[in-house]
């Protein structure tokens, strides 16, 4: 409810004041008689050092860190797919039906560039990625969260190795099987909603220097379009 | 009357991020997948934990920000600076947040009754570390979210206006009976039963 309760007196005009004073966002005449209430007036005065306790609270930012890669990976097979064929992601719709009113549609050549370069992009950026994911998603690290990401651990089969990986979706079955064994993987799981497989891989790759070159092999294949280590539960 | 130190400092800390951020936008509408992944991060550590508690599951806060970034990527080149970039960004989230959380019924916006604390009872720091995640759930939906924007992410009323698309003194309103309530959940959750 949005209603209006009259401010009467000093006390009241504090308490609708002190949040933006605690969040630092209150400036000028308001934040100085503010200032000047709180030095003369305890209750308020106690108002706000509790009031400051909350923020501060709500502030930190605790122990629990969201990893952004693997939803950032997500994110640009979600642009791959929807510009290639906009019909498929329903947001795309109501989009369109707002860019109609403001502004022409983008020129699909234009896009398709602009997609080939994205693609080479993130293929870069994921060799960085690489490495840190190893470590970062060890079982003794792991979040306690209860979801899927990319990065998430995936199912044990006889290795411990894995990989999460996007195919150009225009690959054939020929193409893909050519792949799979270039680097002797098989795929265990997916596609997921962005078209992500898990890859395992045979036993001769069981350490991460050794799963690292398998990646390379894979990102060296033009028909990959991402790639990332996914460690298991066995994993260092 | 002049302003405060405290506040000339985050004008001009809010006044340097925006830059950045309008720099990040110009590459992203000339389809620059680095300034999107350097943007996406940047909000992705803002937002994830934000929505997460606001939604109880990580999966629609990943979803509501994914929809938001994507809404980005496409309109960026339409963006014209008639605000801060942050505002127009949260705006979006918002909008995305309030559609999901609709979506997903009732429940995680249920509401219940506690007796309405008195202002000048403090909450204990144990007690607030505790029972705040609780407490926030149960509030309102629209008083829960000015109250993360102005104390999680740190907006100011005015921000919290236009991210809302609501009058100034909706927010300050909104504000006073969110705290007000959350005083008095905390109160109940810490107080034996
Ligand atoms: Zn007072």
């Amino acid at each position: 409810m949005d209603r209006h309760p009259p401010i009467t007196n000093p006390h009241d005009e504090a308490a609708h004041s002190i949040p933006w004073l605690v969040n630092g966002t209150l400036h000028g005449e308001a934040a100085t008689s503010l200032r000047e209430h709180l030095a003369v007036c305890s209750r308020c005065r106690e108002s706000y050092e509790s009031e400051k306790r909350l923020y501060e609270t709500m502030r930190a930012e605790g122990p629990l860190v969201f990893a952004g890669e693997p939803s950032f990976q997500k994110l640009m097979a979600r642009i791959e797919i929807a510009e290639r064929a906009p019909s498929m992601d329903p947001a795309y719709e109501a989009l369109r039906g707002d860019r109609a009113r403001s502004s022409p549609r983008r020129n699909p050549s234009r896009t398709a560039i602009a997609i080939r370069w994205l693609a080479a992009a993130v293929l870069i950026e994921s060799a960085g990625l690489g490495l840190l994911a190893w470590h970062q998603h060890s079982p003794s690290l792991a979040s306690p969260a209860r979801y899927e990401t990319l990065a998430s651990p995936a199912r044990t089969y006889g290795t411990n190795a894995r990989a999460r990986v996007v195919f150009r979706s225009n690959l054939s079955l020929h193409d893909l099987a050519n792949v799979l064994h270039g680097v002797d993987a098989h795929i265990i799981d997916g596609p997921t909603d962005a078209n992500v497989y898990t890859l395992g891989f045979d036993d001769q790759v069981s350490s991460p220097d050794q799963l690292e070159a398998r990646l390379a092999a894979l990102r060296a294949q033009s028909a990959v379009l991402f790639v990332e280590p996914a460690s298991t539960h066995g994993a260092p | 009357m002049k302003a405060t130190n405290s506040g000339d400092r985050r004008e001009s800390t809010t006044a340097a991020r925006n830059e950045i951020e309008l720099a990040l936008l110009a590459r992203i509408a000339k389809r620059d997948a680095a300034a999107m992944k350097e943007l996406y991060l940047l909000y992705h550590r803002r937002l994830a934990r934000f929505l997460t508690r606001l939604t109880s599951r990580y999966d629609l806060a990943e979803e509501i920000i994914n929809d938001t970034c994507w809404i980005v990527w496409q309109r960026a080149i339409d963006f014209r600076g008639e605000s801060l970039v942050s505002t127009w960004i949260l705006g979006i989230t918002y909008r995305r947040a309030l559609k999901t959380l609709r979506s997903i019924g009732p429940a995680a916006q249920e509401e219940i009754d506690v007796p309405d604390a008195a202002s000048e009872q403090p909450c204990e720091q144990a007690e607030l570390n505790e029972w705040l995640g609780v407490a926030l759930a149960r509030l309102p939906l629209e008083q829960r979210m000015v109250l993360e924007l102005a104390y999680h992410l740190g907006h100011s009323c005015e921000e919290i206006a236009a991210i809302m698309d609501c009058p100034v003194n909706t927010v300050k309103t909104r504000m006073f009976h969110g705290r007000r309530k959350l005083r008095g959940l905390l109160l109940a959750l810490a107080s034996p039963a």
